[in-house]
């Protein structure tokens, strides 16, 4: 494939991720987890994975959680970010090599532990096991739009199959 | 979509719904413990109104009673998820403000992990 289409098409995908990471931004918080989304960026992140590699993955992710922590984020916010969406990614990649789940399989184990890992950094901060009460309704939360997402990325994938051939 | 995909979503969900609605139907709680920084430092009944305000080295918080809920009012940590989150009054239920590390639990009355003297 040329190295051009490839720039354009993860430059795509990083757009996409970045207006998806800002209209979660409007909507109101349900939960007390400062930086608790329900993800729909992940799909543009898990599209990258399926079509181009870890690599490229991990820049679109990276490229997406810093320009969303400069633009409408904090300094809290990126490190939340960064933590969820480093156990996400590291997950996705590891049960997509399983080759046992269709992505929509791998989607949710990256949304639950994308949720952990942010529970995890919350528990470690407050030195309190409170906010747990919480967790099995963002679970939900999470699993349900990871499942969404993969749902998209299965269908897109195909679609864009001729990016994987060039 | 495969087989293991159906098995991981069905173990998920048979797991968390019922534990989801046992928790939502958890009832009023009596009192609110502030926490900060892992430790109790106040815990304020919710029977009685009341405002709070903790200061740390990192910030303050104002916590305020009002007929038998309890919200974080005010804070100056930078983003105000705290002051967002609004009332809460069920039993376990929390608010958090990470930044300055501080926490809101309702608990019911009788669950005394320590001694309240009134």
């Amino acid at each position: 494939m040329k190295k051009t289409v490839k720039i354009t098409f993860l430059g795509l995908f990083t757009a996409v991720a970045l207006v998806l990471s800002f209209l979660e931004t409007l909507i109101p918080n349900m939960v007390p987890i400062p930086g608790f989304k329900l993800g729909l960026a992940n799909f543009a992140v898990l599209l990258a994975l399926y079509l181009f590699g870890l690599k490229e993955a991990v820049i679109v992710d990276l490229c997406r959680i810093i320009l969303a922590a400069l633009l409408f984020g904090s300094f809290f916010s990126f490190w939340y970010a960064l933590t969820g969406a480093a156990f996400a990614l590291l997950v996705e990649f590891i049960i997509k090599k399983t080759d046992k789940f269709s992505p929509i399989g791998v989607s949710v184990f990256g949304a639950i532990f994308h949720n952990l890992g942010q529970f995890l950094v919350a528990v470690i901060i407050l030195k309190s096991l409170g906010i747990l009460y919480y967790l099995p309704f963002t679970l939900l939360f999470c699993v349900l739009s990871g499942a969404l997402n993969g749902y998209l990325v299965l269908i897109l994938k195909d679609r864009l199959k001729f990016l994987k051939k060039e | 979509m495969k087989k293991y995909d159906i098995i991981l979503l069905a173990v998920i969900i048979t797991v968390l719904l019922p534990l989801a609605i046992v928790l939502l139907n958890s009832g009023k709680g009596g009192k609110a413990i502030v926490k900060s920084d892992g430790k109790v430092i106040k815990t304020l009944s919710l029977d009685k109104d009341s405002v709070y305000t903790y200061q740390s080295d990192k910030g303050f918080n104002t916590v305020e009673v009002k007929d038998g809920k309890v919200r974080v009012l005010e804070a100056d940590c930078p983003n105000k998820d705290c002051v967002n989150k609004g009332y809460i009054n069920k039993n376990n239920e929390s608010v958090i403000c990470l930044p300055h590390r501080f926490e809101v639990i309702v608990k019911s009355s009788d669950e005394d992990y320590d001694i309240i003297v009134q």
